[in-house]
């Protein structure tokens, strides 16, 4: 049998796949159309055809950076189905590991958002300070990405006193560095010309279009799964809503570097506050046990926002339907919303403001509405181009957003 | 002073040393516990062949053997593997086991099986 | 518990709601009934759509809507469970109050062929566009090839 090869938007010489249609006039976007499905691998069509443990690690595989929200998310979704909970300590770790992902996943970010405006030095730092958390990711769970540490009923691993000792100093250098970030971010001139003001999102229009995490947080409005429907010990742990009223890619920066801060204090405190018990899963939940009849939700922040699972169980040792909703879905509807009246040289930021965590854009199409031409650029052009647009307008832009 | 606040730190790290490794000539050393690619031990297997069911990704089949009491051993498709540790969590003689080893680059993906003798 | 006897005072007998452990409220309605539910949910708070689930279990095609409502003293999250018929499966499209079931919407065209009435561009969101009329892949006959 024959395999047919097509050559498209996924290809070795690409950087990640998704297309966007923009119309255009000038230099202003007068409208959008995305077009995703490029990493479409019919997971949730596979995930009936395993057992329900085999699919703790094919659920993993979803996504690289928040593999282990994804995870637990399933394994907390299959304990409800299960009818079981998992002993104290192992939500303790199960936690640790969250907290843990979320400053990585947030350093990483931080280091793509400055590459985008240009601001190169304060990518190579933010990369630095991630390799100390990874460091400690692996020393706790064996590798550094896809550390599958969550099982159904409780954690795989115990956790050491070395390793407590080591997460408290990297929760304390961790917190002083992101001090530090805001500090200079909101001294920079150039960060402050290319994010104030740009990528524009009231609170109205942010309710109305469902935006979920750091997104819809940066306009204002308080809503986050870890304060309004607290899981796990989250309602015991020292943990406030982050939100700030800027509405633009300023106020998302800034409200993920206060994220750290927080995450640094929830990481010292499960440290110093974890029980001090032998049983970290159940015994009773085997690779070869069978659940009842039932079907569940759960809900859990991911570092980009809500995530969601809906499992069903037909009583055999396959799931029947699973179903996953990622929070970059939930926040595509606000892209088109955020880019209109904007010029082609602010879309990297605002597109990289919502944390896309299943693609960048590869390709950008430009439809020049009045004179009908079409241009296609790959991403590093549009990337370069932006920088230099800038460089040249900077007098103009500046009396503009006065 | 704006130009102020990354100037001590540059000039920090103009005296540092690198915060990159010169691998391959110098090797990064990995800690304890870390998942690396499988070894079996032939003498401890009793050929149950749970290893076989619990496997996500198909890497395992079980082939006939005289060396173990059911008669039955594993075969391992290590180019298929990823590092999950189930295998390893659920063998009841502890016989398949994890090491250090991280260099999976091979020419051939038959290079990286095990065939028990 | 105050939405589901709202619920019960007007429609009576055709709902049936229960609460489970975890307190989700799971209601379960004629797929006419639909949009005027929906749309009361709308005007009692519940904003927040986090998806539409599509589950096709051999005899019926099964929506489910779920709902959140954000609140200072305590959330609420509500289920709506509704039916399709297998063979000719259309239901009416919620773009108007909820904008955000523009994307989900799409999605379940796509991968199990209900159509919604009243959505604009309704088109594939996951697979390419060149695939045949009838490809589904999570319909239950949907056979995967080796």
């Amino acid at each position: 049998m024959s395999v047919r090869i097509p050559i498209g938007p996924i290809h070795p010489m690409l950087k990640e796949p998704i297309n966007f249609v923009f119309y255009v006039e000038g230099e202003t976007i007068v409208d959008a159309e995305p077009n995703i499905g490029f990493v479409h691998r019919g997971i949730e069509k596979l995930a009936e055809t395993k057992t329900w443990f085999q699919n703790l690690y094919l659920l993993e595989k979803v996504c690289g950076i928040c593999s282990s929200s994804h995870q637990g998310c399933y394994a907390q979704c299959a304990e409800r189905i299960f009818e079981v909970e998992p002993p104290e300590r192992a939500l303790y770790i199960r936690t640790l590991m969250w907290e843990l992902e979320r400053l990585h996943s947030h350093l990483l970010w931080l280091g793509v958002i400055m590459h985008e405006i240009g601001f190169d030095t304060l990518f190579m730092y933010a990369w630095r300070d991630r390799e100390k958390v990874l460091d400690l990711v692996e020393m706790i769970s064996g590798r550094r990405v896809g550390y599958s540490i969550n099982i159904i009923g409780g954690v795989r691993r115990d956790i050491s006193y070395d390793m407590l000792v080591k997460a408290v100093e990297v929760a304390n250098f961790i917190a002083e560095r992101a001090e530090h970030y805001e500090k200079i971010i909101l001294k920079e001139e150039t960060v402050i010309n290319r994010t104030q003001g740009v990528g524009y999102l009231s609170k109205a229009d942010a309710i109305r279009l469902n935006a979920v995490g750091p997104t819809v947080r940066a306009s204002g409005v308080k809503r986050d799964v870890r304060g309004n429907m607290p899981y796990g010990i989250y309602d015991e742990t020292p943990f406030d809503i982050v939100i700030d009223d800027g509405c633009d890619v300023l106020a998302r920066i800034i409200v993920r570097i206060r994220e750290m801060v927080v995450s640094a204090e929830i990481i010292k405190w499960i440290a110093f506050q974890i029980p001090k018990s032998e049983d970290i899963k159940l015994k009773k939940i085997t690779p070869f046990t069978k659940p009842p009849e039932n079907e569940a939700v759960s809900r859990v922040e991911a570092p980009r926002g809500e995530l969601f699972y809906y499992i069903k169980s037909n009583g055999s040792l396959n799931p029947e339907r699973v179903k996953i909703r990622t929070p970059t879905l939930a926040n595509i509807a606000s892209i088109i919303h955020m880019v209109k009246g904007h010029y082609i040289a602010d879309i990297p930021p605002i597109v990289a403001g919502i944390d896309p965590c299943m693609s960048c854009m590869d390709r950008v199409i430009i439809v020049d509405v009045n004179k009908e031409k079409k241009k296609v650029m790959t991403y590093d052009e549009i990337r370069r181009y932006s920088i230099k647009w800038y460089k040249n307008n900077y007098k103009v832009i500046k009396e503009e957003r006065r | 002073m704006p130009w102020g606040t990354l100037l001590r730190e540059a000039i920090r790290n103009l005296v540092n040393k690198p915060a990159t490794v010169n691998y391959p000539l110098i090797q990064t050393k990995v800690p304890s516990g870390f998942r690396g690619i499988l070894s079996f031990d032939i003498n401890k297997c009793i050929g149950c062949g749970t290893c076989e069911r619990v496997c996500p990704t198909n890497v395992i089949k079980m082939i006939p053997n005289e060396k173990t009491r059911l008669k039955k051993a594993p075969r391992f498709e290590l180019s298929k593997c990823v590092f999950c540790g189930s295998c390893v969590d659920v063998c009841p003689t502890k016989a398949i086991t994890f090491t250090e080893n991280y260099h999976t680059a091979v020419i051939r993906k038959n290079e990286l099986d095990i065939i028990p003798e | 518990m105050s939405i589901i006897d709202t619920l019960r005072n007007i429609y009576g007998e055709k709902v049936k709601a229960t609460v489970d452990k975890y307190n989700e409220i799971w209601i379960e309605i004629p797929s006419l009934l639909l949009r005027e539910v929906l749309a009361l949910l709308q005007r009692n708070g519940y904003d927040h759509l986090s998806t539409i689930t599509g589950h096709d279990d051999g005899e019926r095609i099964r929506l489910i809507y779920h709902l959140i409502k954000f609140g200072t003293k305590s959330t609420e999250m509500v289920n709506i469970v509704t039916y399709a018929d297998r063979n000719n499966p259309v239901v009416p499209s919620m773009i108007n109050e909820y904008p955000s079931a523009l994307v989900y919407e799409r999605e379940i065209f796509d991968l199990l062929g209900v159509k919604f009435e009243g959505h604009k561009g309704l088109k594939r969101l996951l697979l390419p566009e060149d695939v045949p009329e009838d490809f589904h892949p999570l319909r239950k006959d949907f056979k995967v090839q080796e």
